[in-house]
This record gives C-alpha cells, sequence and structure tokens, in this order.
C-alpha cells in the first residue's frame, strides 16, 4: 500500500519536473564570442558542392560545414541584392522595411531619391544597432553596389567599409577585414562580411575557363556581355543562347564561385591563426542565387523561382553540431534572431514583434522546424513578384505586374516531384492553388500590401546606364 | 503513516490542477464549426425582417420557419449591400460590395474572373452544386450566378427537381435556392390571398386566376414589367386599406414559401440530412409599404435594407446575435464553417467568431449599402445616406431615438454628422465607387406606374 502510493507520488512529481523543463528557456549560448556573417553574393545552392553539385567548386565551404550545420532548405525573402540584406539586417520583409530597389523616387532627371530605411521605416532596428547596444563593435567590409550603406545598410555599425564603387569581392574585403581584427583584439565583434566575387557584375581577376576549356564561342566572359543577356532577358522575356553558350556561361559562374571560396578560405585561416574559430560564431549565406537559363534568361531579381531564393546556409556555433544537416524549410530572415539567441540578447517587445524570422537553435538540435516560407521581388520597378514556398514543397507564385504587359499571373508548382519549376500546375491542382493564393494573399495583407494598387511597371535603375529599354519616365 | 498522506494530498492537489486546466479549456467558447457538413442557401426575394415570425411579427407567417431557426443563429442586424436583387445577390455570392464587383442591372456588366463566388469555391473543393433559381435577373448574362454549379435550374416550379437532387445526391453539396414568389405583383393562390386579411372588398387583384383574367382583357402578354404596371393600376396608393391589402397579399406569400420550407426540413429531417447540412436562409433586401411614402425597393432606408439572415449549424443552439453585419460577410462565413478559408482580398469578412462568441467585442460594426444613385453607411446607433440625382442631397438619422428614419438631422449640427459624412466619402473613394444617374433607371424599371 505504502509502496504503491510513494511509486505514484514520484511519478506525479517526475511528471510536473519534466512539465517544467519543458517550458524552461533552452538554448546554447555564447555571450563573449564574436559574431561574423559572412555574405558570398549571388550563389546559387546547386552550385555549392556541399549541396551536392557534381563540380567541386567549394571545397573550402564544404570543409567550413563539416564543422558547422548545413542549412539545406533556406529560402530568401527576396532575389537581389537591396533587399534582401536590408531583410537580414531587420529581420523584416522587403514590403515592411520598404527598402525595395536602389531608388524610393525615380524620375530623372528632377526626381532620384535614394531608397533608405530611416527615411522608409524610421521604426525599424537594424542587428547592428542592437548589437552595439549589447557591447559589440561592429564593422562591415562590402563590395559596395547593392550593398552600399547609404540605404541604409549601414545603420549600426562603427565601421561600415563600401568603396571603392563598384562590385567589389572579397579579394579586397577579406585583407581589410582580418587587417581590421588584427588591430582591434580588445572586444568582441560584430562583423558583415561580404563579397560579389560570384555575381554577375563582378569581373572575374584571371578567367582560366576551367570548368569548360573547349568553347570556343562568341562570349569571353565580360561583366558586358552578361549585362547585356541580363537587359535582353529582361526586355524581352527570354534570351537566344544555344546549349553550348549556356554551359559556357555556366562554367564562368562555377570558376567565379571556385575563386570566392578560395578567398574564403584566406579569411578563414587568418581567423584561425589569430586563435579565434573558438570564439566565433560564423553564419554563411548568400542573398540570392543567380539564374544561368533555368528559366530562358539570366542574372536575378527578375524572378522568384528556386534558382534565385533557394540560398546556401551554414551556421557554426563553436564545438556546437559539428557536421550536422538541417533539412527543415527556412529563411534567411532567421538569421537575425539566431544571431541573438546564440549571443544571449534579449531584445525589447517592439524588437520582438519586429522580427519575423524565428532562432535556428532549435533546428540544430535537431527538431523539425519546417514551415512555410514568404518571398517577393519589385526589381528595378520592372517587376512585381510574390511567393509562397509551403513546407510540403508547394511553390505559389502571384506575378501583380511585369513588363511588359503581364498582370496578376498565377503559378503553382510542386516542387518535390518539379524542383525545376517546369511544369504549372495552376489548372491543374485548383484546390491547393486557391489554398496557397489566399495564404499568401492573407500574408501580403498582414504586411499592409494593397494587391488591388497599380503596380506601377517602369525602370527604377541600379546602375545610370539602366532603363534604356524602357521609355517610362 | 503520515508519508501516505502527503502522497495522496499530492496526487489530489495535481488531479485537481490538471482538471482545472481541462475545464478551463473546454469553457472556452468553441467557434460554430461543421467540417464535413453540406451547405443549403435559401434566398427569398423581397423578404422584410420584421414579416418573419421568428423575429416578432405578430402575424404567424412563417411557423415553420420559426421552429426550425429557433435553434439556430439568429441574426437581428444583417443588412443587405442594395435594394435591388441582382446587385444584392452577386454581393452575396462574392462577399464583395457592389462598387467592387460592379454588376447594376442592365448595365451589361461581366463579373471579373478573379471575383470567384462561393459556388466556385465549393467546386475547387469537390462540392457538388446545384443551383435552383427561378428569376429572369439571376439569369443575367455575366452576372456569374452559373459560375462554379454543376446544373442551374431556372424553371418557375423547381420543387419536384430540388427534391431529387437531395435524393440521389451522393458527398457533400452547396444547394443554392432562390424565390421570387414574393415579388410584386403580389399574386397568390386563392386559397392563401385573403388570409391575412378576410374583409377586403377593395379594387387590388391579388388572386392569381382572377389577374390571368385581368390580363386577358387588357391585351397584356407574360410581360414581367406589363403585369407589374397592370396589377399596380389596381392599386389606391393612398388608401391605408389597399396598403394593407398589399402587405395581406405579400404575407400570404410568405405563408406559402414557408410551407415549403416546412416541406424541405421534413424531407432533410427524415433522412438525415440536418445532421450534416448548414441550411441558411436570407433576403436579397426587403420592401416598402408605404414606409416614407414609397412602395417596391429602390431606396436605402432599413426597411429596404435590413434582412433576415438565420444559420442553422448541426449542434448548436440557439444563438441571437445583435451585431450589425452585411451580407458581404455570409459567403467567408459560410466558407469558415465548413473548414474552407475564405478568399482573403474581398470586402467581406467570417463571422465564424461572432458565433462561437457572441458577447465578443466588435469594433467593426459599419456596414454600406448602395444602389446607382445612392449611397448608405450605418452603425448601430446612426444612419447616413447620400444621393446623388442631378443634385447632391444627404440625409442623416439617429437610429436610437428614431428607428424609422422620419427625422432627417442633416444640417442640424449633429456632432456625428461629419464623421459619417467623411467616412461614406472616404468609402466611395477607397471603392472607387460611381454613382449612376437615375436617368439609366426608367420609371418602368423602377417599378412605378
Amino acid at each position: 500500500m505504502r509502496n504503491t502510493n510513494l511509486i505514484i507520488g514520484f511519478i506525479a512529481l517526475a511528471i510536473l519536473l519534466v512539465l517544467l523543463y519543458m517550458n524552461l528557456p533552452q538554448g546554447y549560448s555564447c555571450p563573449d564570442c564574436n559574431v561574423i556573417i559572412i555574405a558570398f553574393d549571388a550563389v546559387q545552392t546547386s552550385h555549392v558542392s556541399a549541396y551536392g553539385y557534381p563540380l567541386q567548386t567549394t571545397p573550402n565551404l564544404n570543409n567550413f560545414a563539416k564543422g558547422g550545420t548545413l542549412f539545406t532548405n533556406a529560402i530568401s525573402p527576396a532575389s537581389w541584392t537591396v533587399p534582401t540584406y536590408m531583410s537580414w539586417f531587420t529581420s523584416m520583409y522587403p514590403s515592411e522595411h520598404k527598402v525595395v530597389n536602389r531608388y524610393s523616387e525615380y524620375e530623372p532627371p528632377n526626381v532620384t531619391i535614394l531608397a533608405n530605411l530611416r527615411n522608409l521605416t524610421p521604426s525599424a532596428v537594424t542587428l547592428a544597432e542592437i548589437m552595439k547596444q549589447n557591447g559589440f563593435s561592429t564593422v562591415a567590409f562590402t563590395g559596395d553596389a547593392g550593398a552600399r550603406g547609404a540605404s541604409g545598410d549601414n545603420i549600426g555599425f562603427d565601421v561600415y567599409v563600401d568603396t571603392p564603387i563598384g562590385f567589389n569581392g572579397f579579394d579586397l574585403s577579406v585583407p581589410m577585414a582580418l587587417s581590421w581584427i588584427r588591430n582591434n583584439t580588445d572586444k568582441k565583434f560584430f562583423m558583415f562580411l561580404h563579397g560579389y566575387d560570384s555575381h554577375g557584375q563582378y569581373m572575374p581577376k584571371n578567367f582560366t575557363k576551367k570548368y569548360d576549356l573547349n568553347y570556343t564561342g562568341r562570349f569571353n566572359g565580360t561583366v558586358v556581355e552578361q549585362a547585356a543577356l541580363r537587359e535582353e532577358g529582361l526586355a524581352k522575356g527570354y534570351v537566344n543562347v544555344t546549349d553550348d553558350e549556356i554551359k559556357f556561361w555556366r562554367a564562368w559562374y562555377d570558376e567565379k564561385i571556385n575563386d570566392a571560396d578560395a578567398r574564403f578560405r584566406i579569411f578563414i585561416n587568418g581567423l584561425n591563426e589569430m586563435g579565434l574559430m573558438d570564439k566565433t560564431i560564423i553564419i554563411v549565406a548568400s542573398d540570392h542565387g543567380t539564374e544561368f537559363f533555368e528559366h530562358g534568361r539570366v542574372d536575378h531579381g527578375h524572378t522568384l523561382y528556386q534558382e534565385l531564393i533557394h540560398v546556401p546556409l551554414v551556421v557554426r556555433i563553436p564545438n556546437y553540431s559539428n557536421g550536422k544537416t538541417v533539412t527543415s524549410q527556412v529563411s534567411t530572415l532567421d538569421i537575425m534572431p539566431t544571431i541573438f539567441q546564440i549571443a544571449g540578447i534579449q531584445v525589447n517587445d517592439t524588437v520582438k514583434t519586429q522580427i519575423k524570422g524565428f532562432s535556428l537553435l532549435d533546428a540544430m538540435k535537431g527538431k523539425d522546424v519546417s514551415r512555410d516560407v514568404y518571398s517577393e521581388t519589385d526589381y528595378r520597378l520592372f517587376t512585381h513578384k510574390r511567393a509562397i514556398v509551403t513546407k510540403d514543397g508547394w511553390k505559389f507564385i502571384l506575378t501583380l505586374a511585369e513588363a511588359p504587359d503581364k498582370k496578376n499571373v498565377k503559378e503553382l508548382y510542386n516542387l518535390k516531384t518539379d524542383p525545376m519549376e517546369t511544369t504549372n500546375l495552376i489548372n491543374s491542382e485548383p484546390q491547393t492553388a486557391y489554398e496557397l493564393e489566399q495564404k499568401l494573399l492573407s500574408h501580403l495583407k498582414e504586411m499592409g500590401t494593397n494587391i488591388d494598387g497599380p503596380w506601377v511597371i517602369g525602370c527604377s535603375a541600379v546602375y545610370v546606364d539602366q532603363c534604356k529599354y524602357y521609355a517610362h519616365g | 503513516m503520515k508519508l501516505k498522506i502527503i502522497i495522496r494530498t499530492i496526487i489530489v492537489i495535481f488531479s485537481l490542477l490538471i482538471s482545472i486546466l481541462f475545464l478551463k479549456s473546454s469553457n472556452e467558447t468553441h467557434d460554430a464549426e461543421c467540417k464535413n457538413c453540406s451547405v443549403i442557401l435559401f434566398t427569398v426575394d423581397v423578404l422584410r425582417v420584421e414579416n418573419l415570425g421568428i423575429y416578432e411579427y405578430p402575424r404567424n407567417t412563417s411557423p415553420n420557419i420559426d421552429s426550425f431557426f429557433k435553434q439556430g443563429f439568429i441574426f437581428y442586424n444583417a443588412f443587405s449591400t442594395s435594394s435591388h436583387t441582382l446587385p444584392s445577390h452577386v454581393s452575396i455570392f462574392t462577399g464583395n460590395y457592389p462598387s467592387t464587383h460592379k454588376i447594376m442591372p442592365r448595365a451589361n456588366m461581366t463579373l471579373p474572373h478573379d471575383q470567384k463566388t462561393i459556388a466556385e469555391i465549393f467546386k475547387v473543393y469537390g462540392y457538388q452544386t446545384q443551383s435552383f433559381h427561378g428569376d429572369d435577373s439571376l439569369d443575367t448574362k455575366g452576372a456569374g450566378f452559373e459560375r462554379g454549379f454543376d446544373n442551374v435550374y431556372n424553371q418557375s416550379d423547381n420543387k419536384p427537381k430540388i427534391f431529387d437532387f437531395l435524393k440521389s445526391v451522393k458527398g457533400k453539396f452547396f444547394l443554392s435556392i432562390y424565390t421570387e414568389k414574393l415579388h410584386d405583383p403580389y399574386l397568390s393562390n386563392i386559397t392563401y390571398e385573403n388570409m391575412f386579411d378576410k374583409d377586403y372588398n377593395g379594387s387590388i387583384i391579388g388572386d392569381y386566376d382572377k389577374f390571368v383574367q385581368l390580363k386577358k382583357e387588357n391585351n397584356i402578354t407574360d410581360d414581367f414589367t406589363q403585369e407589374r404596371l397592370l396589377f399596380w393600376s389596381k392599386v389606391n396608393k393612398s388608401d391605408t386599406k389597399d396598403v394593407k391589402h398589399l402587405i395581406a397579399l405579400y404575407d400570404s406569400n410568405i405563408y406559402q414559401i414557408d410551407l415549403f420550407f416546412g416541406e424541405l426540413i421534413k424531407y432533410l429531417d427524415d433522412r438525415g440530412f440536418l445532421n450534416d447540412t448548414i441550411i441558411i436562409l436570407t433576403s436579397d433586401h426587403g420592401e416598402q409599404f408605404n414606409e416614407h411614402g414609397d412602395f417596391l425597393h429602390t431606396k436605402l432606408y432599413d426597411e429596404i435594407i435590413h434582412v433576415p439572415l438565420l444559420i442553422y449549424v448541426p449542434k448548436t443552439k440557439q444563438t441571437v446575435i445583435k451585431n450589425q453585419v452585411s451580407l458581404v460577410d455570409l459567403s467567408p462565413t459560410i466558407l469558415s464553417l465548413v473548414g474552407i478559408v475564405p478568399p482573403q482580398n474581398i470586402d467581406g469578412r467570417s463571422l465564424k467568431f461572432l458565433m462561437g462568441n457572441p458577447n465578443v467585442e466588435d469594433k467593426n460594426q459599419v456596414i454600406y449599402s448602395e444602389f446607382a444613385f445612392q449611397r448608405a453607411i450605418r452603425t448601430p446607433e446612426w444612419k447616413f445616406i447620400k444621393t446623388v440625382n442631378g443634385t447632391v442631397s444627404y440625409e442623416f438619422f439617429d437610429l436610437r431615438n428614431d428607428p424609422k428614419e422620419l427625422i432627417n438631422l442633416y444640417g442640424k449640427n449633429v456632432n456625428e454628422e461629419s464623421l459619417f459624412k467623411q467616412a461614406l466619402e472616404g468609402w466611395e473613394v477607397k471603392m472607387n465607387s460611381s454613382y449612376v444617374n437615375v436617368k439609366f433607371l426608367n420609371s418602368t424599371f423602377i417599378g412605378y406606374p
């Protein structure tokens, strides 16, 4: 009698304790660690060897990932640079932070107002601001262009390097970063290290055609040629290239990725030499990918297909989760809250409401955190698209407007059976199409988007010589 | 010994805590819901809310409707989006105000295909969909009433087909039944004609057969407008006895519709449909019988736009809902009740939250109503009507003190007036709403002889 009661009592107590334990805040934290975000601009996941690409484009990143957690299903909230880094720095969707193009008003020659976070969304708090408030030195070494500080990317950074003007790579930013670290060993630091090495407008330093030695066609692999192909695709909706030419341009891309990977190794070696690998949380990611004719065109920002929004993401916490893979679908909006959780940073309720991402720590512990994610683009006012990718692998894309004359076009893809998004199921799967459309519209409503509003198709230049195909003012 | 007591106490406290948690969650109101239900939508054209027994009408016009919906959700303050069938009915089907769907009588508009009707959505989800209506206006090309329906029947006597359908249907269905039996001319089978006004000896011809005779004598064909003109030519509008008789004829037709409803419910009940069918009764608008000196239905006074809305959901009990709602809310509500997410980009919203908890605070009790040359905005306390008909005129009513909308307070320095004026005009801009000149509607269209 007594024994039974004792057992029941202990079980009850044990259940109580388990319940309490489950509700306790959990997490690995390293409040004294440095934090570095390394951004490989424009790298498509499927061209990264760690993700199964047959060519060894990224041996160093592969190696690095073995010491961290590789996320195989990370989706970017936008498909080009300007909106994406702002999303990383605020954990807000582009429609919310509103830095969706280089200019917020573009009617040259009289009106050319640069988009700036402070003007467009004054209430937004940035990642760097919060890191700084929490005792970090905050530094950024970027390749300018879409990462130019003037957009508000520099808010909260003690040091923000975005010179020289142009599309600069790790060849410039890595030495600057290592040099800064060497001269600033007294405080913990938060660093944003960025390189345009793989970007279509980055001229490779020594193009050897190593991934396509036999090519002898009309292209030399210059940024001028790439820009022309990009503009042709935007104007016409497609580009006329042969299979050999497609192979060439992909080889050009792969070589640039390989070069970036080598420069990345220099940086990691530098950190190693300084004994910082055990004291630094490192997140490696891309802002977006680059299309190389998977859907008939080249470059990025113009669509929301997987080649543009499925990005590489590796999170390395010293002595934690080595070599693990997370397949849950996540968003790179998650970078900011992940950093906060690992660094042990508490934020106030306003910031909590602002943050739309979720910490990846649970995922790194093996929990399935797969969720629906959203993405959008208003690239140069040439196109306005919004998409939802569900955790079950359904993709619904709504084109609000696209030059020359697309309006309200809907696409539905089953990424499990059609990962290349070749077969539009919008008519053959009406129920899924309807449900996903409502989910997307509901998300847009939450962000305050009025989809009935006039969606202007025109041109908001990123570079001065753009917009020559569009006669709009 | 003491240990035993202590341990037993722990166990008791623990169980108490757990049961409290359980009770707490079961005390939370559950939304009305029936995910495996079929849906029957019964829309009665021209049905005034105040002429139904369940809304406390002194005459026993609707015993079957009353007794059936006594166990349902009774909306006391539902309002139509228009005073005319076509725009109001499209609002019911799409969840959008007329300024959004733009379907107007005689305007030859086509409902844009991105505005999905409730039938289309049910179809997407694999329901069988049938529409039974017997009115010209629902046949209007372009209005979209046929969209999403497997079959549309538009004969005047659909009753046998309705029962045929119910007899053979397998799986979930959406059934839309529409009757215009209450529409003028108010003609009735002789059995019922005088049931509510036995002593009438005036000139109104309410007996269906007598009217057919009258038509022959006057060489009138089966033209609806001609028939209406003929009927009204026998009515002395300034004679209260005639007005009373019109109402009595009207009520006798409610009684006959109610008989059909009784048959329908009995049929459904006998075959077990009542366990898994949601049934809705509503109207696209009411009717005037000399309130404001008018007849029929053109203006936006409450006697026209205040409509019945009765919703039966299996396994729920009587719930009176006093919140003011609009019929744009009806289709999103129906979809939510069966677990289908309603379209996000419509003017209406799901009222499911209200049905689960009628006392919940609802700050959105503003409705709009519109027809051609008029727009109205209404809250439970105030009604503001704008008329653009050559000139612009306004009416502003204090509904708590003047529920019959007889005292126009516009220009009388009421504080709320400018608020409502701005709200209405802001809505017009937001909806891109344009007034239609009344010339477009000639007198025969409106029905005034």
